[in-house]
């Protein structure tokens, strides 16, 4: 009997020794705060979730599609109650809008309460654009390896980028590429956008979305086909960037906050 | 209460029959994993921590590095070891370094290269040199990092031809790296820390000292020679049409910046350069399996790119001056997934023969030769 019941104790050993020595669990962050979320649409499709390059969409007569999207925020702020803001952290943010793991920063432990908007900056203030990339850590927004979006030289940051390929109309078959890089000193852009929202001690998301169809379209319309490439350099092409960064900053819009 | 063990009980525990025993035996041997099995951890040697500041320029910033495998001096020298010891190979007849060669940036100066048993590699041996700041590694992306990446070479059939239980054998058998794994990481050779060594090793070859390098931040020109300025000019200007000439060729997107290669994906870190119509390497899109990503090859860095040919991920082209001809002349623009911007319209550069010479002149301002002749990353075997 008692041999029997040692026998028993030795296995009950033996299944539950081999147990692996359990790690301490990474922290939960139960601290309130806000993720800021920005979306890039294609045919009203979050291009984060299409698989692969998005698939074609028509804006002004055009077919085209979306190989690259992202940019650079600086001055990322909420706006208070009573008009005052908030900067979240440092202020700056990268956003890839291919990449869902990319698009959205979120900053914690924001004063609870009602807000009435947010503010933000395409791009960067001089000082900081022509400062050097190297500087930042490996994953901050600025650094230049991470986000791809310094130039090199110094002629500083890329404020937004927007890559891909198009089809001049329904008859071509032709691709040809596209190519608007956002840069140099003239054009950061600073904006509010105005929404009510409350922050109490959870963690809220704010949804700012962008149409890419917009982009091309409202208010300029920019026919692709008449100039497929700026990059904020030389006569023709500042022209056309003026354009587009029009239609950058009006195309951005609050959807929702959860 | 108390939980105690009186002599009577003791007296019963002897007692035991053999199935007892062998039960107790087995519950404290079946529990040593077998990677535990290989990493006798005896060592209290501490190994010698490497400042990342001490590794990589301020120029280039100090890269995400992996947390769990901190660089150590015995860990890099290790890697070293690894790096150049043909042991790692079926039959012990090459390295890692029999196809990456130093004085050749680490790549292999033919257009495929041979691997155990004469067998050929299906593309073109890479460069290897700044590789802290890349994310993604081979022509196709596949792989994340340096430690998974060593485990392709060493099996494939075609290169090393090794299998792990048999390498992790070998390499238990040899006295120099019982040493070493211990003072690296307080393990016998096992091929988990064997990868990690080789990680360290690779993330340290960093390659920053080019007249390209110095010049780069803009404040050096006259580093330059007037042919290569020019060449600097074209590199980093748009493609920009007047009257059929452009005065920029815009290389730059896609190998821009002081490590010459643009390390975000989206923005030129992989691109089909035109090569061709029909694809018979699929690139990318044999990993992906995405129409998109036909032809598609990761962008190589053209630090040193004089030493590094032959050129493309099938090393189709001898010279640098083959490579600027395609650029300039004979991107085919109907090759599916084109890089957005190569396709100018469907015009091609035509870059001038002076062009041409400038560009050149600029790209061989890239080599690196304190890299390539750096003893701390040549073969440690070699007397």
């Amino acid at each position: 009997m008692k041999t029997s019941l040692l026998v028993s104790f030795a296995a009950i050993l033996l299944f539950t020794s081999c147990e692996p020595e359990k790690e301490n669990p990474t922290p939960v962050d139960n601290s309130n705060g806000i993720t800021l979320k920005f979306v890039g649409q294609i045919g009203g499709t979050d291009i984060s979730k299409i698989s692969g390059v998005s698939h074609f969409s028509k804006s002004e007569g055009e077919r085209f599609k979306v190989s690259n999207w992202a940019m650079i925020l600086s001055h990322v702020a909420l706006i208070k109650d009573n008009g005052d803001t908030l900067q979240l952290g440092d202020g700056y943010q990268y956003v890839n809008y291919l990449d869902e793991s990319k698009n959205g920063r979120t900053v914690r432990n924001i004063p609870t309460g009602r807000y009435k908007g947010i503010s933000f900056m395409l791009g960067l203030d001089p000082g900081v654009n022509h400062d050097d990339p190297a500087k930042w850590p490996a994953n901050h927004p600025l650094n230049g390896f991470t986000t791809g979006l310094h130039w090199g030289w110094s002629s500083g940051y890329i404020f937004h980028a927007i890559d891909g390929n198009y089809i001049k109309d329904s008859v071509s078959s032709m691709i040809n590429g596209f190519s608007f890089h956002t840069a140099t000193d003239k054009y950061p852009k600073q904006l509010t956008l105005n929404f009510e929202f409350d922050i109490d001690n959870t963690l809220k998301t704010a949804y700012i979305i962008s149409n890419a169809e917009d982009i091309f379209a409202k208010p300029n319309s920019i026919k692709l086909a008449n100039g497929s490439v700026s990059h904020s350099e030389g006569v023709a092409e500042i022209v056309l960037m003026d354009k587009l960064v029009q239609n950058i900053v009006a195309a951005f819009m609050f959807n929702k906050v959860e | 209460m108390k939980f105690s063990i009186n002599h009577q009980q003791i007296q019963v525990f002897a007692k035991a029959n053999w199935l007892f025993v062998v039960l107790i035996l087995v519950t404290f041997t079946s529990c040593r994993k077998e990677d535990d099995a290989s990493k006798n951890s005896t060592s209290t040697y501490v190994p010698t921590p490497i400042l990342a500041s001490d590794v990589f320029p301020r120029e280039f910033g100090i890269p995400a590095l992996p947390s769990d495998n901190p660089l150590t001096v015995e860990g890099v020298y290790l890697g070293r070891m690894l790096f150049f010891d043909p042991v790692l190979s079926y039959d012990s007849s090459i390295s890692c370094g029999s196809c990456h060669k130093q004085e050749f940036a680490f790549s292999d100066p033919v257009p495929v290269s041979s691997g155990a048993f004469g067998l050929k590699t299906h593309r073109n041996t890479p460069s290897l040199f700044n590789m802290a700041y890349s994310k993604k590694f081979f022509w196709d992306l596949r792989v994340n990092n340096l430690r998974d990446l060593v485990f392709e070479p060493i099996q494939a059939h075609n290169e090393m031809a090794m299998t792990l239980p048999r390498l992790e054998g070998k390499l238990k058998n040899i006295a120099r790296y019982k040493e070493y794994f211990n003072k690296a990481f307080g393990h016998a050779p096992n091929v988990v820390d064997m990868s990690k060594a080789l990680e360290q090793f690779m993330l340290t070859m960093v390659s920053y000292q080019s007249r390209f390098n110095r010049f780069f931040p803009g404040d050096s020109i006259q580093l330059l020679s007037s042919s290569e300025l020019r060449g600097a000019f074209l590199f980093n200007g748009l493609v920009n049409f007047n009257n059929g000439v452009t005065n920029g060729a815009d290389c730059f997107h896609c190998h821009g910046g002081e490590l010459a290669q643009q390390q975000n994906l989206n923005m030129g870190g992989f691109a089909n350069n035109g090569l061709d119509v029909v694809h018979t390497d699929k690139g990318l899109a044999a990993i992906d399996n995405k129409s998109t990503s036909l032809g598609v090859f990761k962008t190589p860095s053209l630090l040193n790119i004089e030493k590094s040919g032959p050129y493309m991920h099938d090393g189709r082209f001898k010279t640098l001056d083959e490579v600027i001809d395609h650029y300039s002349d004979n991107v085919n623009f109907n090759s599916p997934n084109l890089h957005p911007l190569m396709d100018h319209g469907g015009i091609h550069l035509n870059l001038s023969a002076q062009q041409k010479a400038d560009l050149k002149a600029y790209l061989l301002s890239m080599t690196d030769n304190k890299f390539l002749t750096n003893p701390a990353y040549s073969n440690p075997f070699k007397k």
